[in-house]
């Protein structure tokens, strides 16, 4: 009996325990954000904008139709000392408690990122409510004015937009999503640098600002983010990756070079390029191409300076071949595979000089170098940064066009006779 | 006959005994501990710790086979009345500390990750109370819960470890020796004095019936349990990186927050919290027992449920005793290398050696 009693009172115990209700809000008493975007300040403040969501218009614009004069998110700046010091003032201007578990995306400014994001970036793996799967951006120019122009057309909720461009980065590789737990363990490691996607305003007047003209045999040049010809859509455009020596944001790549990146990364799912045809240069042959295998990476430790080999498979489709040439044979076909690995081959080698002139080891080869060592110690002594430096590369491309696309041949336009 | 001696227990309890009693320290700061001590070569501690603990218990097994009997008593006999309140005493040390540390543990991590807003005393009340309860169910309807535990305990286990293998790098766990062949010794003895856990075996062995039922619960109890620790380490350290993985407060959590397979399928952290919530009760529960048991017999007490009460309550208020919990990882990072680890390693030894000396003949298979 006395145990039966004793059950009966656990239960009660449990069953009001377990409920979940122990710190719990009300979804209608919280305020959720989206993204936080860090600026510098003056004196060494943080200028942090939060971008929160508002369901309510969400489920207005969902059970009625209604709410679209409303916006679905609200942007609120504020300047602090610090990220905490900023969510309690949140916490202040809001009526609701200030929530961050359901932080996507973080937009650090460029002023902030050169200065170093050390002092920002604390609090991110530490406190319980950010995740390292939150994903990272630096901002070419200010992260308040980014979150300002942001306007996606196609996705109502900021978190959604913030999801589909990191999974449409498959799409093209010109950038590279990064989180949190990525740069961050990047930042801490032995070897290799930390990158963010990169993402600027772009003005959307139509004028094209290439940063690099193409390599030779390629159509497509070089841009940074907020520099490509485009007029309409959402200002905001992610392109390429700011890369960071220590905490540093010392530079930025392009299209191309990220792309080079995603090759040598394995990384690189799929992607169309426009190459020279090899026989009337002025047309372009359209190749849908992917990594056909994991890149092969060997860092030989044994000469005075590093030397890395680099062997590179690519697997090609065509998708256009305008002027009825017959690459789908196998003659001809060998030349238009030589013309796609000499292109990307040259983008690889423009992509390591200017990482290397930057001094920063964006590909991690250094991670190559970690079986060749016993301890630790070993490793860090033989001082990898500064040896990439001295590195030389030998890079080899090679590509198998396999597919020719829904035709197997192109029959010449008919022309007059 | 003393209520507190257990009636029979098989191959299974016995398994999920072993498993139980040296598998909480994956969900708690230890891996990261491991990789302070080791750096990248910390998983590979785990080798020889297993070897070497499981070693010991099958010299336990030998001496069982050739005197049966539980610990106390075989110690007793080997060894003098003395040497056997010794023993008792430092294995009672062993077990009421690892329930003190777990309680303590596993209370913070709660407050860490679930219940933020609670109040720490209540939380170290809940974990110690709920096992001090358990108790009352006894020590075999505990193992035969902790049995039913076990596939989930494994799968929640290798659904984290294969949920983050696109993080895996491998080369992060090379250079192959870490900090040195020298980094390697303490964390192979902490992992070592971790299994001081095991001793709840050879208090338990007339419960167990035969040698091989014991055998069989040490290679697939702490033999699947070594093995799992020993993947959770390496894989620990191929996502985070020596350098990360040691800032780590709780090195599974993390683990499981990293989980993000598409927009829908994240966030699966919150079911671990319940497992280990389940297996730290269970590991207590158990280490309490193991405690009570010998400070019964050591006493000559006919029965241990009238200390139950006061024992919870003292593991509750020494649990409370540390200022913080990183004043926890020190005072393990003394207790199991240097107190627990040697005393696991000289008892079995000596235990050993007292048997080839006074030419113990095997009697039969039934402890």
């Amino acid at each position: 009996m006395y145990s039966r009693v004793v059950l009966l009172l656990l239960l009660l115990v449990v069953s009001i325990t377990l409920i979940g209700c122990n710190g719990a809000h009300e979804t209608d008493e919280t305020s959720w954000v989206i993204s936080i975007g860090l600026d510098k300040g003056d004196n060494g403040d943080l200028v942090v904008s939060y971008r929160l969501a508002v369901p309510l218009v969400l489920a207005a614009g969902e059970a009625a139709g209604g709410g679209k004069d409303k916006k679905p998110s609200i942007i609120i700046t504020i300047t602090a000392p610090t990220l905490a010091e900023a969510r309690n003032l949140l916490n202040v201007a809001e009526s609701r408690a200030v929530n961050l578990s359901h932080v996507t995306a973080i937009v650090i400014g460029e002023n902030l990122a050169r200065a170093g994001v050390q002092d920002a970036i604390g609090a991110l793996t530490r406190f319980r409510e950010f995740r390292g799967s939150m994903f990272l951006f630096v901002c070419r120019g200010s992260a308040k004015d980014m979150f300002e122009h942001n306007s996606p057309q196609l996705d109502i909720l900021a978190s959604r937009w913030v999801e589909n461009i990191t999974q449409s980065s498959d799409e093209t590789s010109f950038y590279l999503p990064t989180n949190l737990h990525k740069f961050y363990t990047q930042l801490k490691d032995d070897t290799g640098s930390p990158y963010m996607m990169a993402i600027a305003i772009n003005p959307l007047t139509g004028q094209n600002k290439p940063v690099e003209n193409p390599v030779v045999g390629a159509k497509s040049p070089e841009y940074l983010a907020g520099d490509i010809s485009r007029k309409g859509g959402n200002p905001v455009e992610p392109i390429g990756m700011g890369i960071f020596k220590e905490d540093k944001l010392v530079g930025y790549l392009g299209t191309e070079e990220t792309r080079a990146v995603a090759i040598l990364s394995d990384n690189y799912p799929r992607g169309f390029i426009s190459i020279d045809d090899p026989f009337l240069p002025k047309h372009a042959v359209n190749i849908f191409f992917r990594n056909g295998r994991k890149p092969k990476i060997h860092v030989d430790l044994g000469g005075e300076t590093p030397v890395i080999r680099i062997s590179v498979f690519l697997e090609g489709e065509l998708s256009s071949i305008p002027t009825g040439i017959m690459y789908e044979s196998q003659e001809y076909k060998t030349l238009l595979e030589a013309e796609l690995s000499n292109v990307i081959r040259e983008q690889i080698i423009n992509m390591l000089i200017h990482s290397q002139s930057l001094g920063v080891d964006v590909i991690d080869f250094g991670y190559f170098i970690r079986p060749k060592f016993s301890t630790t110690q070993e490793l860090v002594s033989y001082g990898w940064d500064r040896r990439f430096r001295q590195a030389t590369f030998n890079v080899e491309v090679t590509t198998g066009i396999r597919r020719t696309g829904l035709m197997n041949k192109t029959s010449p336009i008919r022309r007059e006779q | 006959m003393d209520d507190y001696n257990s009636g029979r227990m098989g191959m299974s309890e016995g398994i999920a005994l072993a498993f139980i009693v040296t598998f909480p320290p994956v969900f708690l700061s230890h891996p990261s501990t491991l990789v302070t001590s080791a750096g990248s070569g910390a998983w590979l501690t785990g080798i020889p710790a297993g070897f070497i603990s499981g070693a010991l218990m099958f010299m336990m097994t030998y001496v069982l086979a050739r005197y049966p009997g539980d610990l106390i008593s075989i110690t007793e006999q080997l060894l003098g009345q003395m040497l056997a309140y010794v023993v008792g005493l430092f294995y009672f040390i062993v077990l009421f500390s690892f329930a003190i540390l777990w309680a303590r543990e596993f209370a913070e991590n709660t407050l860490l990750t679930a219940l933020p807003y609670a109040d720490f005393p209540f939380v170290v009340a809940c974990y110690t109370l709920s096992a001090g309860f358990i108790l009352f169910a006894g020590i075999e309807n505990i193992c035969r819960a902790t049995y039913i535990l076990l596939p989930f305990i494994i799968g929640g286990i290798a659904m984290v470890l294969t949920g983050i293998v696109p993080l895996d790098r491998p080369y992060n766990l090379l250079p192959w020796q870490g900090n040195g062949l020298f980094s390697l010794i303490k964390p192979t003895l902490s992992l070592i004095g971790l299994s001081g856990g095991l001793s709840i075996l050879t208090l338990l062995a007339p419960a167990f019936q035969s040698v091989k039922t014991m055998k069989g619960a040490v290679i697939f109890g702490y033999g699947g349990s070594a093995v799992i620790r020993i993947l959770s380490i390496a894989t620990f350290t191929m996502v985070f990186g020596a350098n990360v993985a040691k800032e780590k407060t709780l090195p599974f959590y993390e683990m499981a927050r990293l989980i993000y397979i598409n927009r829908y399928l994240q966030r699966f952290e919150a079911i671990f919290i319940l497992l280990w919530v389940m297996v730290g009760i269970l590991a207590i529960a158990i280490s309490l027992y193991g405690a009570l048991f010998i400070t019964a017999k050591l006493f000559k007490l006919p029965t241990i449920k009238p200390l139950l009460p006061a024992m919870t309550l003292i593991i509750a208020q020494v649990a409370m005793i540390p200022p913080d919990s990183n004043s926890i990882s020190v005072i393990e990072s003394i207790l199991y290398p240097y107190v627990f680890a040697p005393g696991i390693i000289i008892i079995p030894s000596a235990l050993l050696i007292a048997v080839i000396v006074k030419g113990g003949k095997k009697q039969c298979t039934h402890v």
